[in-house]
């Protein structure tokens, strides 16, 4: 008996570190180094630094900078919320740091360190409300200070800030290469969302997630299955798949009007599993009734919609689908202009195919936690094998 | 009635502010003193203001820093750590000086009441309380 505990336990422990995604992040960079800064502003009046040519000065500056920490790399480890940092002083063998993290959102992920004491030189003084004159309190001037650091996977960035006081301190800022290459190939077009439309298994979601995909597969409760293609429609970009299970849940259609500034949800992988496999879900509102080009098959939404995003359903307060998010603006030029396929659109396309879409009940009200709870039922991460 | 009306009106701003980081002003109007026998003394304050930053560190954790705008609120401490739901803020500060004194600021985000509790050696001595409302700004 105890070793058969032994070997699922093995069996359970190999089967979750199967799914570990490293990304890792090399030959980072001082891109911003306020303390180097103010030296190199300070030396600017020296006198022997006045006397040499921009060569000579150029490589004094690097010799100091050479002083400081060199990061060889950086990886994190999004099963277990772990950043490790491989990290150099001068003269010294690499040490390897390790430290959880904290997901704040879609490209964000934040480090809170310690909380240590700073003495300063200084008394600790206070002024008498009453009479104005400064009390001294203590001998020394301490202050709590908690470093942060920021790591940003949309420009491969860290950020060490220092909380001191009230102030916020830039202590160093880091750009980095990495092997995560965040908006690319690696998570759109082999990667998704797609969600259940009935019991019998039929799912839907971009034709562009599919497209060019020989076998298709969802992750559903954390069990993998094949997803047949059973119709795609390019105009559209929706494809319609087919899986041998009976899901817990599933999205019904709404029959309401949209209108504009109608309340919607969205759920999905942005990023697909490089950020987490825990559903995403966020809020927003329809803002027009057309979509990019005055496509009248689609509406715009003032929420992201990130590669990952793609294909999964945006709803109304009661769960009801409204719309299957397709694509967003350039989020470089824009902010929260995003386009969705309308659901009667997504309806021509399933009667066309011989499907018929279930409606939901308009009367009918959800909670957040009911909508929540339907949404983890009935929207999968897709992928190609 | 109008201040109270401003009041509601900030406080469903603020509601609205969901999980984005937070600027606030709040203005202290109660505070409370209790003397080394235990006797407590509370008294009502001309209105002072501080602003306050919370930014989100993931996982519900919240950094926060105090920004006294009056001189009565000039020796307010920073940075509070802690944690966010969808009705309060609840964040501490621990002293340097000493390992039992610690502040304490909660923040309730629905009816924007606070109480900024400073405690030493595990006993509270020194309490402000008042009303909070958002700042239309998001940083």
């Amino acid at each position: 008996m105890k070793k058969l505990f032994i070997y699922i336990f093995l069996l359970v422990l190999i089967s979750t570190s199967a799914f570990a995604e490293k990304i890792k992040w090399t030959k980072c960079k001082i891109i911003e180094d306020p303390i180097l800064n103010s030296f190199v502003k300070v030396i600017q009046d020296e006198e022997f630094f006045k006397k040499m040519n921009d060569e000579e000065k150029s490589e004094y500056i690097e010799k100091i900078r050479q002083g400081k920490t060199i990061l060889h790399e950086i990886s994190f480890d999004f099963e277990k919320n772990l950043v490790s940092v491989d990290k150099q002083e001068k003269d010294e063998e690499i040490k390897k740091r390790e430290d959880k993290f904290n997901i704040v959102n879609d490209t964000i992920v934040k480090v809170v360190g310690k909380e240590r004491v700073l003495e300063l030189p200084g008394k600790s003084t206070i002024k008498d409300p009453t009479t104005g004159k400064e009390i001294v309190l203590h001998d020394k001037k301490k202050q709590r200070v908690i470093n942060i650091i920021t790591y940003d996977f949309s420009d491969i960035t860290a950020t060490n800030h220092m909380y001191n006081g009230n102030f916020k301190e830039l202590v160093v800022k880091v750009q980095c290469e990495s092997n995560f290459k965040g908006i690319s190939d690696d998570v759109a077009g082999t990667s998704g969302t797609a969600f259940f439309i009935n019991k019998k298994g039929n799912l839907l979601t971009n034709n562009h997630v599919v497209e060019g995909c020989k076998l298709s597969k969802i992750n559903y409760f954390n069990k993998e299955y094949d997803a047949n293609l059973i119709a795609t429609d390019n105009m559209l970009d929706l494809a319609l798949l087919e899986v041998e299970l009976k899901p817990k849940a599933f999205i019904s259609f709404s029959k309401d009007e949209l209108k504009k500034r109608d309340l919607i949800i969205i759920a999905g992988y942005p990023l697909g599993k490089y950020l987490s496999d825990d559903l995403k879900i966020n809020e927003g509102k329809i803002s027009s009734l057309k979509g990019f080009d005055n496509n009248s098959n689609e509406i715009t939404v003032d929420l992201a919609i990130n590669l990952g995003n793609s294909g999964g359903p945006i709803v109304n307060e009661n769960g009801q689908l409204v719309a299957v998010a397709v694509s967003g603006m350039s989020k470089e030029v824009t902010e929260g202009i995003s386009f969705g396929i309308k659901y009667s659109a997504v309806e021509n396309f399933l009667k066309s195919n011989k499907i018929s879409p279930n409606f939901g009940l308009t009367s009918f009200s959800m909670n957040k936690d009911k909508v929540n709870k339907l949404l983890e039922e009935s929207t999968v991460y897709i992928f190609c094998e | 009635m109008k201040k109270l009306l401003g009041i509601i009106v900030l406080g469903l701003l603020w509601c609205n502010v969901g999980f984005a980081d937070i600027q606030l002003t709040c203005a202290i109007i109660n505070v409370g003193k209790k003397d080394l026998d235990g006797k407590v003394e509370y008294k009502e304050l001309n209105p002072s203001h501080f602003t306050v930053l919370s930014e989100d560190l993931g996982n519900n954790e919240v950094i926060v820093r105090l920004f006294p705008n009056e001189f009565e609120t000039g020796a307010m401490s920073s940075p509070f750590l802690g944690t966010k739901t969808d009705s309060s803020l609840t964040l501490r500060w621990n002293s340097p000086y000493y390992d039992k004194s610690y502040d304490t600021l909660r923040i309730d985000r629905i009816s924007g009441q606070f109480t900024l509790t400073s405690y030493a050696s595990g006993d509270w001595f020194h309490r402000y309380s008042g009303q909070c409302w958002a700042e239309e700004k998001k940083f």
